[in-house]
């Protein structure tokens, strides 16, 4: 991943940790996933939130 | 990145066998069109990234690498054309070399194969904007705001980043899949208000219900319902295993034989907007055409994993052209697009009803089991499943078609004897006698608590949907917002840099220039500033030259801000054509003092401005090459002030004199047009400005004779004895020579008119080739062998050459 893309990712994970509007863990995995792909895909990005991490409800 | 150390190049493009020494130099190679320049520059992008620019992007269809990257006579033998790079690799401090065949583009040999070193060239191979044409700088400057966001993404990297296509589809998908399951909520909370009779799910009317059973078994009221409540706790098991309640059924055939009533009428104006916009498409083939490959392209975008295209399995040079090539293919079909959009949002209404349906449905198919109805059961239980499929089907255009006749019909698809077997089990249960006070209390607590489950596992499902939603929504607008925000900074930062730059090579006219690149979803607007009257589009008022330049500036504050120090390396292909000679000199200091760590391989078909670059120190003899023509057969033919009049006497030895006479030609033109240049020499005035051999030399030999005059007698006058008599030999040899030349006449004559060489014999030519060898000299230095020139240009003070060996004052002392 570039320097520049990077730098999005990061400074788009820390919005979100600031923000409180998600699970730590979700971040984590959405972390993971922009790290591993730079053109990650939706249905990646549909079954982080699918998962119980990306809600309130156990 | 890298710096090129040299090059050889075989059987690429236009070349036959090439050499080059580039010496991590910035390099200058000039040449007429169609001298294989651009075959160079091509080698080398080859080299280093594997593709070939010119034969990918636009206006390329049905060009490819494999076919047309090797020389046209070696098109069946691509393993024989090949290129092979020694670079250094400053972040590592390392040479390697790569060697790359057109046969195998993807499988370079590098060598050494270090883990650093390969790493290195698979960065290089992953930045092909390292090569810039005049035909793409256009790409920033003359196109639409969208393109340029495309093309600016593209280059700076940003647009796998900047593509939020992934987050956006999957809040939408996550979004539908919450309305779904709301809709699942919905019928299981009107089956359990229907069931226990009340108007609004509050508990405490809830409680209310429940507790007139429990107190009727003598049960303990339940006083507080929290999320592990059970309404028929305190049941015996056998009392739980009966669950009808003969009330709560009459009320759910009822409510369902109700609905069946109003089935012809439901979403019925959405159905038939369907079915109008269907007909449409029918009508339309191209326009249905566009939303069939709408979806199909939409789905192969997303499949893209590299070059290879999913949908066809077509190879892709590059995966971002195959990524463009879709795109665009989406752009063409916004029509289509909103179309598909109504399609799709009255599905979504009926999809909506159909989940009401399909709640009713539930409760009474387990009455008619109950009831020993089992046709009755099969045909709700069929029904349900036809509703569910009809669900998925409303949720693309291809389902949509699929449904047109059904939606045209009565989407619903209710049996026609489904009223009557309603009213049937109506009667039936009606005909139990009723159920007594303690029955009745017994199964409605039973029945209550499997709907209540039902609804809090609906309500769990929804919640989660929900969260997942709106978690999906807020991670979009973070991103969305972040990557405004990176890019609003990235283009001010890119903006600041452009105005510097083209404010550097326009300093005497538009000093004062400033840029605003303005980004907007999806696009990014470009005004610039032209004589402070305000900020328009780059075409609107400034000249050709000027938007060369402004394209050539952007592209370097691109790749600063891509790079910043490592912005080793760049390959401009003629990118300053229209550029004019003074700004061309400020160009230069530009590259000189903003990036003074970068090799940039020019090439130009303007001699003189190849001239100009060494003049201004940007390169020297040693990092310039010419070419004065080329053939099929032999590629560039690479002039050589130091060797042209080797090659001209080997031709001759060969009784070649056709192929000296040309290569003398082509020399003189070359030279002639060099030195009226530089030495401000007065040809007579062509509009046109195409001057010939004809013109040039003419004026050049009485105005270097006049120059030397000038030199002798200011040297006179500085009574400086060693310049004026450097001043008088070379003023003699022009005599000399220009007698011998005027002796010559005839055959200069057939020289300078083309193809009248070939009757000539080589007794005949040698002479008119030591005469010009001879005069050619007293033009150039024996130290660097750089042409001399007069500076300054308009009222010359000093002959000179480069290198300052000389230097003949032309002013007299007084």
């Amino acid at each position: 991943m570039s320097t520049l893309q990077k730098q999005i990712a990061e400074k788009f994970l820390a919005k979100l940790a600031e923000s409180k509007s998600l699970h730590a863990e979700t971040i984590h995995e959405l972390r993971t996933l922009l790290a591993a792909s730079k053109k990650p895909k939706a249905e990646e990005i549909t079954k982080i939130f699918q998962h119980p991490g990306g809600g309130d409800i156990k | 990145m890298i710096k090129l150390e040299s090059a050889h190049i075989e059987e690429v493009r236009g070349i036959r066998k090439l050499d080059i020494g580039f010496q991590k130099e910035t390099f200058c190679i000039s040449g007429p069109n169609g001298s294989g320049k651009s075959g160079v520059i091509d080698a080398i992008e080859f080299g280093l990234t594997g593709q070939i620019s010119r034969l990918t992007g636009r206006g390329t269809k049905g060009l490819t690498v494999s076919e047309h990257g090797p020389h046209v006579d070696k098109t069946k033998f691509p393993g024989a054309a090949f290129v092979e790079l020694k670079v250094f690799l400053p972040d590592i401090g390392k040479s390697a070399t790569i060697t790359r065949k057109i046969s195998a583009p993807k499988k370079p040999k590098i060598v050494p194969s270090d883990r650093d070193v390969l790493a290195a060239f698979e960065e290089v191979a992953n930045h092909p904007e390292i090569a810039l044409s005049r035909r793409e700088i256009l790409r920033f400057i003359l196109v639409e705001p969208t393109k340029r966001s495309e093309e600016i993404q593209t280059i700076l990297k940003l647009d796998e980043i900047g593509d939020t296509r992934a987050f956006n589809t999957a809040q939408n998908k996550l979004q539908i899949a919450s309305q779904a399951v709301a809709a699942t909520l919905t019928s299981s909370r009107n089956a359990l208000l229907l069931h226990l009779q009340i108007s609004a799910l509050r508990a405490e009317d809830l409680l209310g219900s429940v507790n007139k059973r429990r107190k009727l078994l003598s049960l303990p009221e339940i006083a507080e319902l929290s999320a592990d409540t059970t309404l028929d706790a305190g049941l015996s098991s056998s009392a739980k295993v009966n669950d009808f309640n003969k009330q709560s059924s009459l009320r759910d055939v009822g409510a369902l034989t109700e609905a069946e009533k109003g089935f012809s009428v439901l979403a019925k104006a959405e159905a038939a907007a369907i079915v109008r916009d269907l007909a449409r498409l029918e009508a339309d083939p191209a326009l249905l055409a566009a939303v069939q490959r709408r979806s199909f392209i939409e789905k192969g975008l997303e499949l893209v994993e590299g070059p290879e295209c999913p949908l066809c399995d077509r190879p892709w040079d590059e995966e971002q052209h195959l990524r463009d090539h879709l795109k665009a293919k989406l752009a063409k079909s916004e029509e289509a697009r909103k179309l598909q959009e109504t399609l799709l949002k009255n599905g979504g209404a009926i999809a909506r009803e159909a989940a009401g349906i399909i709640g009713l449905l539930g409760p009474v198919q387990k009455i008619a089991d109950a009831q020993g109805q089992a046709g009755l059961s099969q045909t709700l239980g069929g029904l349900k499943t036809n509703l569910e499929g009809l669900r998925t089907g409303l949720t693309t255009v291809d389902g949509l078609t699929g449904l047109k006749d059904r939606l045209a019909t009565g989407w619903p698809g209710a049996p026609k004897a489904l009223s009557k077997s309603l009213q049937g089990l109506t009667e039936k249960i009606a005909a139990i006698p009723d159920q007594t006070t303690t029955l009745d209390a017994q199964t409605f607590l039973t029945t209550a608590q499997f709907r209540l489950a039902d609804y809090r596992e609906a309500m769990r499902k929804n919640e989660a949907a929900e969260n997942a939603a709106t978690a999906a929504k807020a991670a979009y607008e973070a991103y969305c917002d972040v990557m405004e925000e990176e890019l609003n900074n990235l283009y001010d930062e890119v903006q600041k840099d452009f105005s510097t730059f083209y404010c550097a090579v326009n300093e005497d006219d538009e000093g004062q220039f400033t840029a605003k690149l303005t980004p907007t979803a999806g696009s990014l607007s470009l005004d610039v500033n032209f004589y402070d009257r305000g900020l328009f589009p780059p075409a609107a008022f400034h000249s050709e030259g000027h938007q060369d330049g402004m394209g050539v500036c952007l592209y370097l504050a691109l790749m600063k801000r891509l790079f910043g120090k490592r912005f080793t390396f760049a390959l401009l292909d003629d990118v300053v054509m229209s550029v004019d000679a003074d700004h061309r000199r400020q160009f230069c200091k530009l590259l000189k003092t903003h990036f003074p760590d970068t090799q940039f391989v020019i090439t130009t078909h303007d001699r003189v401005w190849a001239e100009q670059m060494k003049s201004a120190g940007l390169v020297t003899s040693k990092t310039s090459l010419a070419f004065h023509s080329w053939t099929i057969d032999t590629g560039p033919l690479v002039e050589s002030n130091a060797e042209i009049w080797d090659e001209i006497a080997a031709s001759l030895a060969k009784g070649k004199v056709e192929v000296a006479a040309a290569a003398l030609r082509h020399h003189l033109e070359y030279v002639s047009r060099l030195l009226a240049d530089q030495l401000a020499a007065a040809p007579a005035f062509r509009a046109d400005g195409n001057y010939d051999l004809g013109d040039l030399m003419p004026a050049v030999l009485p105005r270097m004779k006049l120059l030397l005059g000038k030199a002798v007698n200011a040297a006179q006058s500085w009574a400086q004895d060693a310049r004026k008599q450097d001043a008088l030999n070379r003023k003699q040899t022009l005599s000399e020579s220009n007698a011998a030349l005027n002796v010559e006449q005839w055959a200069v004559n057939k020289l300078v008119h083309y193809n009248e060489w070939a009757n000539l014999g080589r007794r005949d030519f040698e002479p008119v080739v030591k005469a010009f060898r001879d005069m050619l000299e007293i033009f150039s230095c024996p130290a660097c062998n750089s042409w001399l020139y007069v500076s300054p240009r308009q009222s010359p003070d000093t002959l000179r050459c480069t290198c300052g060996v000389i230097s003949l004052s032309l002013t007299e002392k007084k």
